[in-house]
């Protein structure tokens, strides 16, 4: 698979594919809000696990599995390696140490290096906010048409230029995946010695200005054709198709989860600093437990 | 014939410059003619196209003055979209004007712009992609169509609406000549069955020459010839001045004293039968054969693709001499791409072997320059000293005083690159491959787009190069510029060698 096909969407599973725009992004962003109010690890683990069965379900290519695997792999390590190390919350259980406090030079100059329990319990539950984040995004990235995006933050009354820079984005990606790999295997062949010529990770920092400077132009471009073809003229004259039933109550669920979630969280919030009722000792326990 | 459009003293200049762009320019096009407009490069066909799609009144600070009437219309104050609703435009490259996943939904894309039912837009897509030569590719994606059919498919994503004007902005530059051949053929279709109106810039018209009948010739802002294309033939002068490369057949007949210039080769044979008195004993040119030692050798070179099932080359072998310009040639998917992959170190062939002076390839990948076809990826800096010093330790700032000189860089030293044309750009890439001092220079497709100013400029550097003693090879398509610079040729067909020997021998 080449490295533009890595980043299309016509791989997937056609079911999917024909959901529209305006589910897919309801979803997307009703899941950001779950993960920015849930601090629960396991719910965090669950939801992030769903959107991984969601690749499942959507039929996932092999080689995008890798990609996907990848990056979370990647954002999950840092994130609570980083964090394991550098947790400055109290309190703070040191699991491992790596350099003692005694330690000659080293161990004055850093007070002394711990790995904290609680360090890699708050990185993992970063790490899998993002991680969640970055699955379910990618695949809405990897299983919609710009036109169904663009079409979607239309219906939403964003202006057209907005919502198709936005989208350009989207459409951009496969061409810059494949160009980037170009860019790299030039900046490979203008090395003048042998280990630059396999060299990858010395040659990254280079990759970006011509890559950049084409995806201007290409967005210039794409601009004048889709202007020249109408689509800012026509508004008003656009079809809008209602959404089918089983978005329609996918869509509704979302928001009334979103809503709970968000209300519960709240709820909860105020029961710590005090604000406490009796008749909602139920979502109280419910937040505890699950939020 | 009624008139289409009409543009009477069109006057720009880019808010950036001094000097205007567009001077004076003043033609009409009647409904249903195919017309090409040529000039050299920065003589302003862009701007003129620009100027009649409405953009360059949104496109900066410039100054239009003028008149384009477009359909009996006044439309210098119209907006973009208004005018694309009479103007189909087409882009050199495909892939940076095609939006949707499908072709099915990139030809959609206009008429969903314009509200109409989904029975209607399911027709008009379907008969667009028949007539397009797209007909059952509806579904596919896009990037898994090739480089002609996502041209064609541009073409119907505008064709879609009927415009009443279609313009094209070197449409087939990037295409091979077969893969033009058909899209050229597409379009005068269009032409003569639907009465379409089609206005095509291009430089390369000694390719185009057989489809049209009319040409407008624009030099540094101005239309200096509007006529036919036997006209333009009996002006040498000025097809020169305009950057033109002449059609072969049109220098012969020059040559020859033909009372007339034909395009054609049986007209050709016909003229030089009854005017020339040919000669048998007149002695055959002298072979440009290297006579240089051997330097790069390769035997049984063979190669196969993961999940093909047949090697892309088979057996190829050949030699190339210090001093020796070889051009590669064969039809697309020969093996050329891969061959010059195979010698730039992208990749490792599974059999054979490849030696330079007697050393293995591998251990002396840094001898080797490798332009890729597309240039543009190969400039990395923000100005053209930077792209010639890039991770390049020897080059010395005389040196690159006197290659730019050479190179006609010289003041442009210190520009963006890829603010310069498209010769130029590829020039700084050439000097900045030529400035490390390969023994090997590798170029695929080195002169596709290119003006004939900037093909004679490459054609210099790299017989230069060569006379210092290195290895050209390039990848072409273009016989006529591999019997004119190459010492030999080597011919593929299906991944093994059709032919190896001298130029004009194999051409």
């Amino acid at each position: 698979m080449s490295m533009r096909q890595l980043w299309e969407g016509n791989d997937s599973a056609p079911w999917i594919r024909h959901v529209t725009g305006e589910t897919k992004l309801l979803v997307l962003l009703s899941y950001s809000v779950w993960t920015l109010a849930i601090d629960n690890p396991e719910t965090l683990f669950y939801l992030f696990a769903g959107t991984l069965g969601l690749h499942l379900v959507a039929r996932t290519s092999r080689s995008k599995w890798y990609v996907l695997a990848i990056l979370l792999l990647l954002g999950l390590w840092g994130s609570m390696f980083s964090q394991a190390l550098f947790y400055t919350q109290t309190p703070r259980t040191p699991v491992l140490v790596l350099i003692r406090p005694d330690m000659p030079v080293l161990g004055r100059l850093t007070e002394g290096l711990f790995v904290y329990r609680e360090g890699i319990l708050y990185g993992a539950v970063q790490g899998l906010r993002s991680a969640g984040m970055l699955s379910l995004g990618l695949l809405v990235c990897w299983t919609s048409d710009p036109r169904q995006l663009l079409q979607a933050l239309l219906r939403w009354r964003l202006p057209a230029q907005i919502a198709f820079m936005l989208v350009t984005a989207i459409r951009f990606l496969p061409v810059l995946a494949a160009e980037a790999g170009e860019v790299l295997l030039v900046l490979q062949l203008r090395s003048g010695s042998r280990r630059g010529r396999r060299a990858v990770l010395r040659h990254l920092p280079y990759v970006i200005q011509p890559l950049l400077t084409r995806c201007l132009r290409r967005a210039q471009t794409l601009a004048l054709s889709v202007t020249s073809r109408g689509f800012f003229l026509a508004r008003g004259q656009r079809k809008q198709a209602p959404l089918p039933r089983s978005e329609r109550i996918l869509c509704l669920a979302c928001l009334a989860v979103t809503g709970g979630v968000v209300v519960s969280k709240i709820l909860y919030v105020l029961s710590e600093q005090g604000f406490y009722w009796g008749a909602f000792r139920q979502i109280y326990d419910g937040a505890k437990l699950y939020l | 014939m009624d008139e289409l459009l009409r543009i009477s003293h069109l006057r720009y200049r880019y808010g950036t410059r001094e000097e205007p762009t567009l001077r004076d320019v003043s033609f009409t096009l009647g409904a249903g003619e195919m017309v090409l407009l040529a000039g050299k490069s920065g003589s302003g066909k862009s701007t003129l196209l620009q100027a009649v799609s409405g953009i360059l009144r949104t496109n900066g600070r410039g100054l239009l003055e003028g008149e384009i009437r477009l359909d009996g219309q006044d439309v210098v104050g119209w907006a973009p979209e208004q005018i694309g609703l009479l103007v189909g435009t087409v882009y050199q490259t495909p892939d940076d004007q095609l939006f949707a996943m499908t072709a099915y939904d990139e030809v959609a894309f206009a008429l969903e712009n314009r509200g109409l039912p989904e029975e209607i837009i399911s027709r008009r897509v379907e008969e667009t992609l028949v007539r397009v030569g797209l007909g059952g590719l509806g579904a596919r994606g896009i990037h898994t169509l090739s480089g002609g059919q996502r041209q064609r498919l541009a073409l119907a994503s505008v064709l879609v609406t009927d415009p009443k004007l279609l313009l094209l902005d070197e449409p087939v530059s990037q295409m091979n000549p077969q893969g033009a051949r058909d899209f050229l053929q597409l379009l005068r279709q269009l032409n003569r069955e639907r009465g379409l109106t089609i206005l095509l810039i291009e430089h390369r018209v000694h390719e185009l020459a057989g489809y049209f009948r009319r040409i407008l010739l624009l030099r540094e802002g101005s239309v200096c010839y509007d006529g036919s294309l036997q006209g333009l033939w009996k002006r040498p002068d000025l097809s020169s001045r305009a950057g033109l490369r002449i059609p072969a057949c049109v220098r012969l007949c020059r040559a020859l004293g033909l009372p007339r210039c034909t395009e054609g080769d049986a007209e050709m044979a016909a003229l030089i039968r009854q005017y020339c008195r040919i000669d048998p004993a007149m002695p055959a040119p002298e072979p440009r054969q290297g006579t240089g030692p051997v330097r790069v050798e390769a035997r049984g070179l063979c190669y196969r693709y993961d999940g093909a099932e047949t090697d892309t080359l088979r057996q190829v072998g050949f030699q190339l001499r210090g001093g020796e310009i070889t051009a590669l040639m064969g039809c697309n998917g020969a093996g050329k791409s891969t061959l010059l992959n195979l010698l730039g170190g992208v990749t490792m062939p599974e059999r054979g072997s490849l030696t330079l002076d007697g050393a293995p390839w591998q251990d002396r990948l840094e001898a080797v320059g490798y332009m890729r076809q597309e240039a543009d990826l190969m400039l990395l800096t923000d100005t053209v000293r930077n792209e010639f010093f890039w991770n390049n330790r020897i080059l010395r700032e005389e040196t690159f005083r006197q290659m730019t000189e050479q190179m006609d860089l010289a003041p442009y030293r210190d520009d963006f690159p890829l603010a310069l044309s498209k010769g130029q750009r590829l020039r700084v890439v050439l000097g900045a491959i030529l400035a490390r001092k390969p023994e090997v220079l590798l170029l695929d497709e080195p002169t596709t787009g290119q003006d004939l100013e900037s093909l004679d400029a490459i054609r210099s550097l790299l017989r230069a190069y060569a006379r210092g003693g290195g290895c050209v090879f390039f990848c072409t398509h273009d016989v006529e510029l591999a019997s004119a610079l190459a010492d030999r040729v080597l011919l593929l067909s299906g991944g093994q060698t059709l032919a190896d020997g001298e130029a004009h021998r194999v051409c």
